[in-house]
């Protein structure tokens, strides 16, 4: 008889239990049993551009998907979105995938720009991308005319080109740098959550997220949004490593970058032993072994600077 | 290449009896006019700022917008960093753990600035937690080291020996100007540190005055293009110092920092240079001597990137003469009276905040009469925002309503001192 984990309580269930004998939580299937890739239904999704990759899960315990993703690539540019459609609201999972969808159509055809783009003209990008993501949200609809509030969803949009990495935010879906030197590893971006807010005042971040209302985010993507400017974050990379994007279905999970940089194994990453697809499947497979309690979705771009590109910091070393 | 010059003003002549010998040494550094091209001084710039909760939007905006100032006037190649600081400190930006500092360029600019959007008001204040990250990232930085802290409150999150204990860690490695935006927080707190790393304090009563006086603060830093100068003091055995003092254009006691180099040889260091001139008095006590006897009481080398750049003689000759002995050296006398003038001004506000006004009274008083003297109008202006004085007497009164402002403006401003011709 196989034993699993109760992904709410952690008590030990029999495999056979539809509810766990503890909490009294409905159970799904085990990590083992969990189905391979799904296409075509939204329940897995798997996208590999080689040079970056992507892969949403409906997770062990949502009926639906309601994240979405959307990468290109040319060359050493890549370009990301990922969306969390808020459940709470009215089809949160087209919220998601119009915003993705509206937010590549503005980002792609930058990656073809051969000028050097600044991160000036980056962030531009991902504040138009983020506009053009509202404007779809917001065409899905107003008041759908029951209790349910208007279509909402997170965004998080990243361009890299080269080693520059430039991210816009608006919601909890996050941008983490992912080093495989222990403690280089760091979150980029800045939730916009009660949680945040809480953490900025001074409270315990542990304490903060057993609250019950730590998730509810304070800026979205929705009819009803009133403020949807991307929160820019840029930085100029000078080792290799891996940028990864994700909802909280995975960040939920882990507490400290240093911990997704070991799930992502950046270090055969940053060999080329392992190839980012294959590094997006462990980081989803961990949200999922670890209970799997929302959608999951990633996308793992690896970052290498060219080595012979002049590094301003080490010359000022010398 | 910038040349050093040092000129020593003193009455060598003491009375029969006297053991104090007093010197007025005034350093004045030049800058050959292509030194502006000159790429080779090595820097790095902190900025540290209020992200307290006391700050609110509105005042963080401008905070903000005071370091994206700042942020442009960075020289490109100068290393550099943001602290967000509240009652912990945050590396703002460079924020991936790998990189200490960023290096001034176009595209780091940038990012600075769109890190700095990000900030957002929350929690107390731990300056000494600020300090310390600063201190983390620039202490094995060569060259000139140097910079801002702003806050906007007193350093409640923390106790005054922590904060001590980081300022102390911190001396020598970089120097810091304080400011403090509004009037909630405490002038000696961030005297005490600005003192200390050898900087500037001054309050900002508009937070839309901040991002000028941000911009001001790092021209005047980049502008300096000497690391390291140290005045080194000789002085017999038997000899004691009083004090060493930079009095203008400041008051700046740097008897505390003294460098012993050997029993009778010690170093203070004077910080970073530019285009500038400065003044120190030099207080030493020696042992009395005879009528007509001569002694060489100190010895003053100014040490310049290590190297000797000049050097002056304190000489002492006692006299029974008393035409010479009381000629008092007009430079020497007017920076007592400057420090003075600072002391009763300080003194004389600790009072009135204590509600002693006898004391308030009789100190602010003295500050008139001295500033006045002195011919100091900056500070006389600032006296009679909180004074009021009867012309026909000259009796000094504390004013029955005071602008907090302009009490926080004397006090941060009571150290700088007006200079006379020679």
């Amino acid at each position: 008889m196989t034993v699993h984990q109760c992904p709410s309580c952690a008590a030990p269930v029999d495999a056979s239990d539809l509810f766990c004998e503890s909490c009294g939580c409905r159970q799904v299937e085990p990590p083992d049993a969990h189905p391979a890739p799904r296409g075509g239904t939204g329940h897995h999704v798997e996208v590999d551009l080689a040079t970056v990759a992507a892969v949403s899960d409906r997770g062990r315990r949502h009926p639906d998907n309601e994240d979405a993703t959307a990468i290109a690539a040319r060359h050493d540019r890549v370009a990301i979105v990922i969306c969390d459609g808020v459940s709470t609201t009215d089809r949160p999972d087209e919220a998601s995938a119009v915003a993705a969808a509206a937010a590549l159509a503005v980002l792609e055809p930058s990656l073809d720009d051969h000028r050097e783009t600044t991160a000036g003209d980056a962030a531009a990008l991902l504040v138009e991308a983020v506009d053009r993501a509202q404007a779809a949200v917001r065409a899905i609809g107003g008041d759908s005319g029951d209790d349910r509030e208007p279509p909402s969803t997170t965004i998080v949009a990243a361009l890299a080109d080269g080693r520059s990495l430039t991210i816009g935010n608006v919601g909890d879906s996050r941008a983490y740098w992912l080093s495989n030197v222990p403690g280089e590893s760091c979150l980029l971006t800045t939730d916009d959550s009660n949680a945040e807010s809480l953490i900025a005042t001074g409270a315990d971040p542990r304490a903060v997220y057993g609250e019950p209302d730590a998730h509810a985010i304070t800026r979205w993507l929705g009819a009803d949004a009133t403020d949807w400017r991307p929160a820019i974050t840029a930085v100029t990379i000078h080792q290799p490593g891996v940028l990864l994007l994700c909802t909280d279905g995975l960040w939920n999970y882990f507490e400290s970058a240093d911990d997704l940089a070991s799930i992502a194994d950046v270090t055969a990453i940053d060999d080329r032993t392992a190839s980012p697809i294959e590094s997006a499947r462990r980081l989803v497979h961990a949200a999922l072994a670890a209970g799997g309690h929302d959608n999951v979705t990633v996308a793992v771009a690896p970052v290498r600077p060219n080595p012979h590109q002049p590094d301003r910091a080490t010359e000022a070393d010398r | 290449m910038t040349t050093f010059t040092m000129e020593c003003f003193q009455n060598e002549y003491l009375a029969e009896g006297a053991t104090e010998a007093d010197a007025i040494v005034r350093i004045t550094a030049t800058q050959a006019p292509e030194a502006a091209a000159d790429p080779a001084v090595a820097r790095t710039e902190i900025i540290m700022l209020d992200v307290s909760g006391s700050m609110g939007l509105l005042k963080l905006r401008k905070a903000r917008k005071a370091a994206e100032a700042a942020i442009d006037c960075l020289d490109e190649g100068v290393r550099f960093a943001l602290i967000a600081g509240n009652h912990t400190a945050t590396r703002l930006y460079p924020s991936i753990p790998g990189l200490a500092l960023a290096v001034a360029s176009p595209v780091t600019r940038q990012e600075a600035k769109y890190a700095l959007a990000r900030t957002r008001a929350g929690g107390g204040t731990a300056i000494g937690t600020w300090i310390n990250l600063a201190n983390g990232l620039i202490h094995d930085q060569p060259g000139i080291n140097h910079a801002i802290l702003l806050t906007d409150g007193d350093n409640a999150s923390e106790e005054p020996e922590d904060l001590a204990a980081a300022v102390d860690a911190a001396s020598g490695v970089f120097q810091c100007d304080c400011r403090g935006v509004g009037t909630d927080w405490r002038v000696d707190e961030l005297r005490s540190i600005s003192t200390a790393l050898m900087g500037t304090v001054d309050v900002v009563a508009q937070p839309d005055d901040l991002a000028a006086d941000f911009e001001s603060i790092m021209r005047h830093s980049m502008g300096r293009r000497v690391a390291s100068v140290n005045v080194r003091l000789w002085t017999p055995a038997g000899a004691r110092v009083g004090f060493v003092k930079q009095v203008a254009p400041d008051i700046l006691d740097l008897s505390q920092a003294r460098i012993e180099i050997s029993e009778l040889v010690g170093d203070y260091a004077t910080g970073a240079w530019g285009n500038e001139s400065r003044d120190y008095h030099v207080s030493i006590a020696v042992p009395p001597g005879a009528v007509d006897e001569e002694m060489l009481a100190g010895r003053i080398t100014l040490r310049v990137d290590d190297q000797d750049a000049a050097q002056e003689r304190i000489r002492v000759q006692w006299t029974d003469d008393m035409a010479l002995s009381t000629r008092i050296n007009r430079q020497v006398a007017h920076y007592t009276g400057q420090a003075e003038l600072a002391d009763a001004i300080q003194v004389g506000l600790q009072a009135l905040d204590a509600g002693d006004l006898d004391v308030a009274t009789d100190k602010l008083g003295r500050a008139v009469r001295l500033a006045d003297e002195s011919d100091n109008r900056e500070t006389a202006e600032l006296l009679a925002k909180v004074v009021d004085v009867e012309p026909a007497t000259g009796k000094v009164t504390v004013k029955q309503k005071v602008e907090t402002v302009d009490l926080f403006t004397l006090d941060t401003r009571s150290t700088r001192t007006k200079r006379v011709s020679r």
